[in-house]
């Protein structure tokens, strides 16, 4: 049974998570461009952006970091490559500084005043994001640093993430048959799951950030 | 509550849904950044009183009724439908807030909670529990800008007064058309308020730099952008805007009120003449010579206080400035200052209501920077600011004196 629930979420869970989140998106910036604009202008002056929260900064650069280390589990690029590095990229550091980050944000919010501002979905999806981060990272350092025999290597992802780019997926025996199965499904389910979310959560930040800093310029 | 009374609100809430408030609703990661931006919430420091604190609680109604994770997991996202305990939380949050966007300024997202707390105001006025005081004053100016015939005489005669104070301050031979109204193709539309004050000092301005001027049958104010009712303030600003269009002038010069310049400036769309502020226009009659200021004339420390509206709102930083640090001899400036500088919590119509204790409080984090600058003459731009600084003055039993721009500019005209 655990097979079949881990080829579900290895495989069919990977293009849901996609697809929700891509839909999502592309579906807010819809109505949001289809919404009635305001006639005046929000401006601020002088026109400048805010201060930035510091610790976001950190967390916001280890996040481009993580999704570009991902990029190189699929296949290898040269852009990636300008500072000649084993993959994963940031030896292990970049997951580290995004647990240090989500765990910040997480304790902070059991602090006063940002408790009595905190709702369920805060505290949930800095848990997902930790999670996810914690098991990604337990799976590249093992293996990076060949702690306990680990075996499960840069090439293995590359088979299976390039297998599901190319739409015919395949999970490679070196990863299904080994002990760390099921550290892998989890992180991928993890994974999957701030996908889904993403467009429908607070996470959407990370795209209308942009537009909504826009207009205070304007 | 009544199911038609939701369907009423839930009707508001959906028309007030525009694409910067998808963005603002979407985007706060309630990060707190913004508590300690708000004057309120340093003088009583309560969720409720804090831009975030605001904004959630307009936040979950949007939630509830327009989000997709807020309709299917209300719990997780704290989504909530309209209620009577809402609506009173709404109404304590909108009432707290000036609308001064110090909070927005200082939001890594730039959310502006200002303008979310205009839809806040909005529900009220639905649900019936707005304040009265700024119904009334609303409806008063519809029923001005409905019947205008009626009330222009009674005005042109309190006009002719005035016109006697800017004869004699100006030692002019005749008070003659010294405030003229109803004036084809004038250079200027001045805007003043019902105050004396606020029409006599910018007259003799305007007739020091021999301009070509006329003054609006109305005020700036708009108390139906305070209130909330965006019908009303629409009908209010229209009111200005009708009236220059058919005299044809130039330019509107709005009188100093921050909220008056900031809703015909940026609010209004693209008008079909320019939008200044009183405070521009001195600045440009004293740089080309048009009027001339004593030098160094005021001995006694001088700070300015940044009107929001007109500061990090408007983009008039500089112009106060320089004609301050001509006519005093000791200027010191505030601390945090310019787009930083605190509110003096006297904005957003909560100046023209029964608050004062609460006005008080929260004007501490001003009265801490008038004190710490040791200013014995505190100068604003805005007549909310004024009245504001006049009431955290006796509050707090504060040696200083608060002067209107044009009241220091007009002491100080060489003529």
């Amino acid at each position: 049974m655990w097979d079949k629930i881990f080829h579900y979420v290895l495989i069919h869970m990977v293009y849901l998570a996609f697809a929700v989140f891509f839909g999502g998106i592309l579906f807010k910036l819809i109505i949001v461009l289809f919404s009635k604009k305001f006639k005046g202008s929000l401006a601020t002056y002088p026109r400048k952006l805010p201060r930035p929260i510091g610790i976001a900064a950190e967390a916001l650069i280890a996040m481009v970091l993580l999704v570009l280390g991902h990029l190189e589990l699929i296949k290898e690029f040269k852009f990636i490559q300008i500072i000649k590095h084993d993959v994963f990229l940031g030896a292990g550091f970049v997951g580290i500084t995004f647990m240090i980050c989500t765990l910040y944000f997480l304790f902070r919010r059991f602090k006063s005043p940002w408790r009595e501002i905190s709702v369920p979905e805060d505290f949930l999806l800095l848990i997902l994001l930790f999670l996810t981060t914690v098991i990604g990272s337990h799976l590249h350092i093992g293996e990076r640093y060949e702690m306990a025999q680990f075996g499960l290597n840069a090439e293995l992802y590359r088979e299976y993430f390039g297998s599901l780019v190319a739409f015919k997926p395949v999970i490679p025996e070196g990863i299904s048959l080994s002990p760390h199965y099921v550290l892998v499904a989890l992180h991928i389910f993890l994974a999957n799951l701030v996908l889904m979310m993403l467009p429908f959560s607070k996470m959407m930040h990370m795209v209308f950030a942009f537009l909504s800093l826009n207009l205070k310029r304007k | 509550m009544e199911k038609s009374q939701i369907k009423e609100l839930k009707s508001i809430l959906k028309s007030r849904y525009n694409r910067p408030m998808k963005y603002y609703i979407d985007t706060c990661t309630r990060c707190g950044l913004c508590y300690d931006t708000c004057h309120a919430y340093d003088g009583i420091p309560k969720k409720e009183f804090s831009p975030v604190g605001r904004a959630e609680v307009l936040r979950k109604l949007y939630k509830r009724y327009r989000s997709l994770s807020g309709m299917l997991f209300p719990y997780f996202t704290d989504a909530a439908g309209f209620s009577d305990k809402v609506m009173d939380q709404l109404h304590e949050a909108a009432w707290s807030c000036t609308g001064c966007r110090r909070c927005m300024v200082n939001c890594p997202f730039g959310i502006d909670t200002g303008m979310m707390m205009g839809v806040a105001k909005h529900l009220l006025v639905a649900y019936g529990t707005a304040p009265e005081e700024l119904v009334m004053l609303a409806d008063a100016a519809v029923e001005k800008g409905k019947s205008i015939d009626e009330f222009k005489e009674g005005y042109r005669g309190v006009i002719k007064d005035l016109e006697k104070t800017v004869q004699q301050k100006l030692n002019l031979p005749s008070p003659e058309n010294l405030i003229p109204m109803e004036k084809m193709n004038a250079d200027i539309m001045y805007v003043g308020l019902a105050g004396a004050h606020s029409i006599v000092n910018p007259a003799i301005i305007f007739n020091a730099a021999k301009e070509n001027w006329t003054l609006s049958y109305f005020e700036g104010v708009n108390f139906g952008f305070f209130a909330g009712d965006p019908e009303k303030a629409n009908f209010i600003a229209q009111r200005i805007i009708k009236e220059a269009v058919a005299l044809n002038v130039k330019e509107v010069v709005m009188v100093e009120c921050g909220t008056a310049f900031r809703i015909l400036h940026s609010l209004m769309g693209e008008l079909p003449f320019k939008v200044s502020s009183i405070v521009e226009v001195i600045y440009r009659y004293m740089e080309s010579g048009k009027i001339k200021l004593k030098k160094n004339a005021v001995t006694e420390a001088v700070t300015y206080h940044d009107p929001c509206q007109l500061g990090r709102n408007g983009g008039i930083f500089e112009e106060p400035r320089d004609i301050l640090k001509h006519i005093v001899s000791d200027y010191r400036e505030m601390t945090p200052t310019r787009e930083h500088n605190w509110c003096c919590g006297g904005g957003g119509g909560l100046g023209a209501l029964d608050n004062e204790e609460f006005r008080i409080k929260t004007g501490k984090p001003k009265k801490d920077q008038i004190v710490k600058t040791g200013a014995k003459i505190v100068v604003s731009a805005c007549e909310n600011c004024v009245s504001q600084l006049q009431v955290i003055k006796s509050g707090y039993g504060l040696d200083i004196e608060v002067k209107y721009l044009t009241e220091i500019v007009c002491e100080n005209l060489d003529v």
